[in-house]
């Protein structure tokens, strides 16, 4: 097709030479690869690297076997769905600006909490374009590590509460939920946090061949001694969902790279951007190569918009789950909201138990 | 932990090494350097601080010369002239690299190995090295195009006039871009037509007449006239923030009314900010072929061909520049908004500068709610498959994300054509207020019935299940 081939005439010309020259100037190879390290908490991304072998990540894969307990289809088929929540609560939304350092937002956010009682759902911080989900307890780890977050000294809170909370209870059948194991998938996800190997990747070296066609970059994935050379598995917080405007959410994915990228929802809130297709079809098998991960026929597609699932740029793009996106189908399983709750409950822990708070 | 180098390179153990040298190969910053044919990437960031050099026992330590530290301005006054080896070499890998701080540009000696370890380092290692080519012609384009629309095959149900604007892109993935190839081995019937004339012509379809496709959106020619009439009456200029795919297509669009009713000078006077650069998932969601309106220029605004003369009264102007703070008091003939004072603070009241200039489009959000404190600014936004025109949207911006689904394009033609009815639709009624907030002028979404006045029934065939193709599936 003459019009997509480079010839200096064409405007594609001149959009693929702008990609060209970004690479060239690039002055640090790994971002070309990872994505600008000033963009990690662009957003209050988190994205840890999680090693297969660790029993607490086989512990995580395993609970999902009870996952069906709180995802059954009878209700699911109607409710599984993000849009009841989305609505409810981004029309009550309140804002409080100047709300102080991260210490100070947290402690307000907490007595917050606790007037709101059982009418509140979630908490954004916002500072600039940096919004993160402080009550996602991947994030209130993350929080306890050094990072850029902290060093933030005015944060606006947002509070969202249901407009009614009974009716959305019953939608996603919280009567249903199993508080002790949504604890155990919550208490999992945290000990995999734990466990983590730094997320890093560095580059080699890039070659742009002589036509200026393609580019090579070679670099290297940082792994734990005993991890395989081929495969890495991340945990990806899913802090937010959108239609256009912000809401939080409490989700978590477990991305698997190994050349293609491949991913599955590990709580009820599950991701618009990968292709799962219910909540309801969780159905755990188990392998016993070396890897000794469970196999689910839901490993699937991730989608991460315009930029490319193979870099860890692309799947730092997971904290914010286009509803308006692909793979926008059912997402939200049957006792979604307790698990919200008991997230938030467990995030003010992590705090109060660290001393933040 | 000791970081080894190989042996095999010095011909001595790994424990009894005590020299490396490692020659610069350029004093350029960032330079790189050779060693053993590996090319070693240097950063600023290896530096390290004094005081953390001093618990690594047996480093010799140098203090940056002079000359360094004009060279490399940024070394902090206390930082020194370090050496970080990052990279475990098992004594049978054939290649390792080297961080080195962007201080050295000489020959130096590192007198012994350095235990780095932070408790943690011991347990992880570099991967092998792996390559990743990313290709800037066709997969890069193709790539873009399997993100960004809906990939879908032609339902092959005997259809007759379908419109096959949707399935471009599915098309053309499928035959690796290669239009006559595609064209081929599609067969597409005889009486397929194109909304967009660049499809038309990519695939030698008949394309849809624009009145055609303005009755399908239920307006007749008599009903247009009119409707530019009284727009003109009113002597309206307009300001297009942005010639993207909002941009490309009301400006196409409007024109196409004013060639079908006979009208020009529809605007006072109509002005285009656009930087010139094209993001090329937007390429084909311009309804013209950008690469035969590049011959004279290569410029994205060429596509604007006569449009801007058919429709402004006053020679029309193009800013080649992105709209911006600094631009709004842009020292053009006819600014968009003025100011006082020379000096421009917090507290300078800006206002526009011509009460009857109108600025439309759809850039970002922290525009749109400059636009909107301005006055004047009808913001036309798109979805998946619907549109929408706002004027002086009040937007909570920190909450605000733009989000698109997958664009299904006979879809995203009609709603455009729509937007730049909607357009005028506003700029005609009396009643209009260009300082009113927050209100909906228009929303609108196509969905593909045709009405009996059309001349004939054209099928669009937009069932799609809003889902990104996976590579695996649109490779089939």
């Amino acid at each position: 097709m003459e019009q997509f081939r480079l010839h200096r005439e064409s405007v594609l010309h001149r959009a693929l030479n702008e990609e060209l020259t970004a690479f060239k100037n690039s002055t640090s190879l790994s971002e070309l690869i990872s994505g600008d390290v000033n963009d990690s908490f662009k957003g209050g991304n988190v994205l840890c690297k999680v090693l297969p072998k660790r029993v607490s990540l086989i512990k995580l894969l395993s609970s999902l076997k009870n996952i069906s307990s709180y995802t059954d289809p009878e209700y699911a088929g109607n409710y599984s769905c993000y849009t009841p929540l989305f609505r409810d609560v981004t029309e009550s939304i309140v804002n409080i600006p100047d709300a102080g350092d991260i210490t100070a937002a947290l402690k307000l956010l907490e007595s917050v909490i606790a007037d709101i009682g059982g009418e509140f759902y979630g908490a954004l911080l916002i500072s600039g374009k940096t919004i993160i989900n402080p009550l996602h307890p991947l994030v209130a780890m993350s929080l306890l590590e050094d990072s850029p977050i902290k060093a933030v000294s005015n944060w606006r809170i947002v509070i969202y509460t249901f407009n009614n909370a009974g009716v959305l209870h019953q939608n996603y059948s919280s009567e249903s939920a199993e508080i002790s194991r949504i604890d155990e998938n919550i208490n999992s996800l945290i000990q995999s946090f734990s466990a983590q190997v730094p997320t890093e990747i560095r580059g080699i070296d890039s070659q742009v061949s002589e036509s200026g066609e393609t580019a090579t970059v070679r670099f290297q994935v940082k792994k734990h001694k005993d991890e395989e050379d081929n495969v890495e598995m991340y945990l990806s917080a899913h802090q937010m969902i959108t239609a256009g405007i912000v809401c939080p959410y409490y989700g978590t994915s477990v991305i698997k790279m190994n050349g293609g990228t491949s991913g599955t929802g590990v709580t009820p809130m599950l991701s618009c951007n990968l292709s799962s297709p219910s909540v309801t079809e969780h159905n755990w098998t188990y392998s016993t190569d070396s890897e000794n991960v469970p196999k689910n026929s839901n490993w699937s597609s991730v989608c991460t918009g315009n930029l490319n699932n193979r870099t860890l740029h692309g799947l730092r793009s997971l904290t914010h789950a286009n509803t308006l996106s692909p793979y926008n189908t059912r997402i939200m399983g049957v006792g979604a909201l307790v698990y919200a709750e008991r997230c938030v409950q467990k995030s003010l822990e992590i705090y109060k138990t660290s001393e933040m708070i | 932990m000791l970081y080894h180098l190989r042996p095999s390179y010095t011909g001595l153990t790994a424990s009894a090494i005590d020299k490396l040298n490692i020659t610069m190969e350029t004093t350029e910053f960032p330079f790189k350097c050779v060693y053993d044919g590996v090319i070693l990437a240097i950063t600023s960031s290896d530096v390290i601080p004094t005081d953390q050099v001093q618990q690594m026992s047996g480093l010799k330590v140098l203090d940056p010369t002079q000359a360094m530290r004009k060279a490399f301005p940024r070394l902090p006054a206390d930082w020194k002239y370090i050496i970080d080896i990052t990279a475990p070499v098992d004594t049978d890998e054939t290649s390792f690299s080297v961080l080195m701080s962007p201080y050295t540009h000489e020959n130096f000696t590192l007198n012994l190995l350095v235990d780095m370890s932070d408790g943690t380092a011991g347990d992880t290692r570099w991967s092998e090295i792996r390559s990743r080519t990313v290709e800037f012609t066709q997969d890069f384009v193709r790539e873009q195009i399997r993100t960004r629309y809906a990939m879908y095959d032609r339902p092959r149900d005997g259809l007759s006039n379908v419109v096959i604007d949707s399935f471009v892109p599915r098309m053309l993935y499928k035959y690796n871009m290669d239009e006559d190839t595609a064209r081929l081995a599609e067969k597409l019937p005889k009486s397929a037509v194109a909304i967009s004339p660049w499809f038309a012509s990519m695939f030698k379809v008949r394309q849809m007449e624009s009145e055609q496709i303005f009755k399908i959106l239920g307006f007749n020619k008599a009903q247009l006239k009119s409707l530019l009439q009284a727009v003109k009456l009113n002597k309206w200029s307009l300001a297009f923030i942005g010639y993207g795919g909002t941009g490309v297509n009301t400006l196409h669009w409007l024109s196409e009314i004013a060639r079908l009713t006979h009208m020009v000078n529809v605007f006072e006077h109509i002005q285009v900010f656009e930087s010139d650069s094209v993001a090329s998932s937007n390429l084909l969601r311009f309804p013209k072929n950008p690469a035969i309106y590049t011959n004279k220029t290569q410029c994205k605004l060429d596509m604007l061909g006569d449009e801007l003369t058919i429709l402004s009264r006053l020679k029309p102007t193009l800013h080649r520049r992105r709209w911006s703070k600094s631009i709004r008091y842009y020292p053009g003939d006819r600014p968009i908004a003025v100011h006082q004072h020379n000096r421009i603070t917090e507290q300078t009241e800006i206002t526009l500068s011509n009460e009857k200039l109108i600025t439309y489009g759809a850039p970002n959000i922290d525009t749109r709610e400059e636009l909107s404190s301005l006055g004047n600014f009808i913001s036309a936004t798109h979805g998946s498959d619907s549109c929408s025109l706002h004027l002086n949207p009040e937007q909570d911006t920190e909450l605000q994300v733009e989000s698109y689904g997958v664009i299904q394009l006979s879809g995203f033609f009609m709603n455009q054509a729509r937007l730049a009815i909607g357009l005028l639709e506003a700029l005609a009624d009396p009643e209009f207020n260009p300082k009113d907030t927050n209100k909906v002028l228009m929303d609108y979404s196509f969905d593909g019935s045709v009405p009996s006045s059309a001349d004939r029934n054209y099928n669009f065939q937009l069932q799609h299940n809003g889902l990104v193709m996976t590579e695996e599936e649109a490779a089939r």
